[in-house]
């Protein structure tokens, strides 16, 4: 591998992780897996008898697509722990996404709660992905409690805004010691482009893929972004000049006319 | 919820009758034909599957079954 891409312990390939939510079915959501090319997928927890539990496993399984258990849906730090626990005991995986939201209106991360679940859940073993704000000192007090990584939001979760604070999400890379992966809030390509540019290792994305007009397509869009982005960030880029233009073309041998 | 008869048991949110005495073991073979992927708490605390079968159920409990579901 080129490039591995690595994560509490684990190794892939690629660096964009795919959530199933929001598919039309499963037969959409599979096709859009395979064309986005992610090993690493998001399920969330239910209460059985909600008639689709279960079934989205066997796609998993059948592809070899690891899962990412979160807590989506939790308000508080302890629905989030025993969210988790109920996780590991079902799937038999230590990684967690550690989704924590203030309300259902905005479901922005509450910063309080998040903290207070990921020391517990630190500390109880688990492997903790934390969503969380754009706010580099969050980011900070994140990684200093734990986490494997730190995922902040590019936007409010299905906003398909796009990075709204790209300089904050490049102050969290910098200060980071453990991979920075934005999460939530992309739209389209580009968002997802530029996430990596920043120096972002991974996008994690749902709803612009699996709400898109043509699910599968915009997932091998998003595939292709997520690699000319990290590809752009290794060849580094030329410094951006304000005030004076650069000829690309030798300025000697000119002719006179 | 709490005017409702000493006997019950509360699963996932519902009250059943039918709950006291019986394993979580049961219950869940009950509930599902799919026996992988699920995990249960009973009063809040998770159980492991090796302890479904010896954990019988008793007035008041509160049990939450879950699986994963597309989501995130």
């Amino acid at each position: 591998m080129d490039d591995p891409f690595e994560l509490g312990g684990r190794t892939y390939s690629s660096r964009l992780i795919m959530g199933t939510g929001g598919s039309a079915n499963l037969e959409v959501m599979e096709e859009a897996l395979i064309a986005s090319g992610t090993q690493l997928t998001t399920v969330a927890m239910r209460r059985l008898g909600t008639g689709h539990e279960g079934s989205v496993l066997d796609v998993l399984k059948k592809h070899g697509i690891e899962i990412l258990p979160n807590t989506a849906g939790c308000h508080t730090a302890a629905e989030a722990v025993l969210t988790a626990r109920l996780a590991r005991e079902a799937l038999g995986t230590d990684l967690i996404k550690v989704e924590v939201v203030a309300d259902d209106h905005l479901l922005l991360p509450d910063p309080v709660e998040l903290l207070d679940a990921v020391d517990i859940l630190v500390a109880d073993g688990f492997t903790v992905l934390p969503y969380t704000n754009d706010d580099p000192i969050l980011a900070r007090r994140l990684e200093q409690a734990g986490c494997a990584a730190v995922m902040p939001l590019a936007a409010p979760i299905g906003s398909a805004l796009g990075i709204r604070n790209p300089h904050n999400i490049a102050l969290i890379v910098e200060g980071a010691n453990v991979p920075v992966i934005v999460d939530a809030g992309l739209g389209t390509a580009s968002d997802a482009a530029l996430a990596m540019e920043l120096g972002c290792a991974a996008v994690m994305l749902a709803t612009p893929v699996t709400r898109a007009e043509k699910p599968a397509l915009m997932a091998a869009a998003m595939r292709d972004a997520v690699s000319a982005g990290r590809n752009a960030l290794l060849a580094g880029r030329v410094p951006r000049r304000w005030h004076a233009a650069l000829a690309s073309s030798p300025v000697t041998g000119l002719p006179t006319f | 919820m709490e005017s409702q008869p000493e006997h019950t048991v509360w699963v996932n949110g519902t009250a059943t009758s039918s709950g006291p005495g019986m394993s979580v073991a049961e219950l869940v073979r009950e509930m599902s034909d799919r026996q992988t992927g699920i995990a249960v708490a009973v009063n809040q605390s998770v159980l492991t599957r090796d302890e479904w079968a010896a954990t019988i159920l008793t007035a008041g409990d509160r049990v939450e079954i879950v699986g994963a579901v597309q989501g995130g």
